[in-house]
């Protein structure tokens, strides 16, 4: 190949991923760049700081430290993407896949079921929710449990955080579900059958044989899912608004609540410029563990 | 070390009859080879003796004890898949002592036996190797030695050397041929590659339509076939068939005329009748060119002819059929020369319209 050819080849290429480059920096690097410099500011929606916004250096940053509701919105934060994220849709998902390789005859209506979760909108979900949850006697879950003798129950304001976890598997169990498919359609059945005949058990089969070569897919979901999952808004926002009294307040709606309801777009995009640097740690720190393993 | 006898056995998939009623016994300590076209149900029956596909009908006993309903691993046959099937996330030394390990085996142990498998195939230089890190040779080793860890009474091979190149294939034909003589294990192979069968077995299954054709020595079945199938699958290039008729019978010896017009006279078919018709079986090699000054049997005009240096394969057309003559030594005949052909009358065959094969001798 001559080096012409190679120069050219190379230009060409560049001139392919233009188009996303410039949709990349349009709406991601340049909004970022423009959080990052207004978390140095005291700009603000109301008052003499909307105005004329100051130049405050780590101001936002060092309040941020001191910042009860901001760690307690981390932890609230952390404990729902574990919950829900990583053992909730994740252990469901690989379950349900697995479920689904085999062949019975409700099949294709169970993989319906799973995957209309994804299909509906958010906040059409949360309404569906809101109105599951509902506290007293005209709330379809407390209708169910009264089958059972439990009393009517105020589900959104006693367990909040277990509610939104439980709602976020439900949404999110069809997208693990369809990763997982596909991770487990590129185990050679051959495997199978030579682990048979070395006398494996389906225990031994899935811990010695389909968990490891699944760890691939379950990074890729992993870090899919923490990263989407730390940055979820509407579907909280719309059933909880983050209360009671903040027990729901995640992150994202921390942000929200820090820039929209208090005003503070200074301190809002300090906090959005903290998660956004912990999810890029967290995505390099995935995307170095596929690299090893794959 | 172990006999094997399948009785009646049969594999039904839904309404398609796969495997339709099969006997067929291997000896202990035999090698044995299923070979047949595509889709004639080889595969399926390997994997109805290693206990991966449910028996439909009939009996598998191995030793005399009743195995339809026994799990695989209970059965004591370790299996070579075609694809070898190494997990590929164990290294070697793993992939090997797996069903060990999953015995509760003692680690100690386990390094022991798996050393000494590995020193028998020439694996421990290998034996921290991940199975992608290996040549398609290595792997083929690893999966025997997966096998033969288990000391099992049957080996199974599934096409074992496909995946090989042709000088590989080579090796790995003696190196089985060596595992065999060292551990004496009853070994059932499938192919669908007639060489490896011919040079492996002690005894061939040619099976077609999922059914046994013949089962025999490898000799037996090149030089008696029972069948016209059988006669055509066993030896390359393959037999040539030629509609004929049966013109005469004197003194015990059969005129066949041909539909092309040419007459051969064959001795000892003392059953047959003039008038029946036949199919003349002469294999390419039993054709040779007919030198200066002798007589020959047949003259054909060539359509092609391909030289491989040692021999000749001359391609021609009687009656609309093309035939091949595999001649000795190098010639270069043009396309449309005549070429006088002599038959050796000795190992002519001939079949009944059903495709059955009429014995010399036979009454």
């Amino acid at each position: 190949m001559s080096a012409k050819f190679e120069r050219a080849e190379i230009w060409r290429n560049r001139f392919l991923i233009l188009p996303s480059m410039l949709l990349l920096a349009t709406f991601v690097i340049y909004p970022a760049c423009f959080a990052v410099y207004t978390s140095l500011t005291n700009e603000s929606l109301t008052g003499p700081a909307a105005l004329n916004p100051r130049f405050v250096g780590l101001d936002n940053y060092t309040k941020l430290f001191t910042d009860g509701n901001f760690w307690r919105s981390l932890a609230i934060t952390f404990w729902f993407v574990l919950f829900s994220a990583i053992i909730g849709q994740l252990v469901l998902g690989l379950a349900s896949a697995m479920l689904l390789r085999r062949r019975f005859a409700l099949r294709p209506l169970v993989n319906a079921v799973i995957l209309m979760p994804n299909a509906v909108p958010e906040v059409v979900a949360a309404m569906m929710w809101a109105s599951m949850l509902a506290s007293g006697e005209y709330g379809t879950l407390n209708n169910i449990v009264a089958w059972f003798g439990v009393e009517p129950q105020r589900w959104l304001t006693s367990f909040p955080l277990t509610m939104i976890i439980v709602v976020n598997i439900w949404r999110g169990i069809g997208f693990a579900m369809i990763l997982m498919t596909s991770g487990l359609s590129s185990i050679s059945e051959e495997l199978y059958e030579a682990a048979r005949m070395d006398g494996a058990n389906p225990r031994q089969v899935f811990r010695r044989i389909t968990l490891p070569l699944l760890v691939p897919t379950l990074f890729l979901y992993l870090l899919v899912s923490t990263v989407s999952t730390i940055a979820i808004f509407g579907l909280v926002f719309a059933l909880t608004r983050g209360g009671p009294a903040g027990a729901t307040e995640l992150i994202g709606i921390y942000i929200y609540n820090q820039s929209f309801n208090a005003y503070q777009l200074g301190y809002g995009s300090a906090v959005a410029v903290v998660v956004l640097t912990f999810s890029l740690f967290i995505g390099m720190l995935y995307v170095r563990a596929l690299k090893v393993d794959v | 070390m172990s006999s094997i006898t399948l009785s009646n056995l049969s594999k039904r998939f839904g309404a398609v009859d796969v495997i339709k009623g099969v006997d067929i016994a291997i000896e202990e300590g035999e090698f044995a080879v299923f070979v047949g076209p595509s889709g004639c149900g080889k595969s399926t029956l390997l994997r109805m003796i290693a206990g991966l596909e449910p028996i439909s009908g009939g009996a598998f006993h191995l030793d005399g004890e009743l195995m339809n309903d026994v799990s695989p691993d209970k059965r004591g046959i370790a299996m070579v898949f075609q694809s070898y099937a190494l997990y590929p996330h164990m290294t070697v030394a793993e992939n090997i002592g797996f069903s060990l390990d999953l015995k509760g085996i003692p680690k100690e142990e386990i390094r022991r036996r798996v050393g000494e498998v590995s020193e028998k195939l020439q694996l421990e230089a290998y034996l921290d190797r991940k199975p992608q890190a290996l040549s398609g040779g290595q792997r083929q080793r690893v999966a025997i030695g997966r096998a033969i860890i288990k000391q099992p009474r049957v080996i199974l091979f599934d096409e074992p050397l496909s995946n090989l190149d042709a000088s590989l294939r080579v090796q790995m034909r003696a190196e089985l041929q060596q595992l065999h003589r060292t551990t004496g294990a009853t070994i059932v192979y499938v192919t669908h590659d007639q060489v490896e069968a011919m040079t492996l077995a002690d005894r061939i299954v040619v099976l077609s339509g999922g059914q046994v054709m013949q089962a025999d020595h490898p000799i037996s079945l090149y030089k008696e076939p029972d069948n016209l199938f059988v006669g055509q699958f066993i030896g390359s290039p393959k037999m040539n068939a030629f509609p004929a008729r049966v013109a005469a019978v004197e003194n015990g010896a059969a005129r066949i005329r041909t539909d092309d017009g040419w007459e051969v006279a064959l001795g000892g078919f003392r059953s047959l009748n003039p008038g029946d018709r036949v199919s003349l079986g002469i294999r390419p090699e039993d054709l040779s060119l007919a030198g200066t000054g002798e007589r020959a049997d047949i003259t054909v005009r060539a359509i092609l002819s391909e030289r491989l240096g040692m021999e000749t394969y001359l391609s021609f057309e009687t009656s609309g059929e093309s035939a091949i003559a595999r001649v000795a030594g190098d010639h270069r005949i043009d396309t449309g020369e005549t070429v006088p052909l002599s038959i050796n009358l000795d190992a002519c065959h001939l079949f009944d319209t059903a495709g059955q094969a009429i014995r010399r001798g036979q009454i």
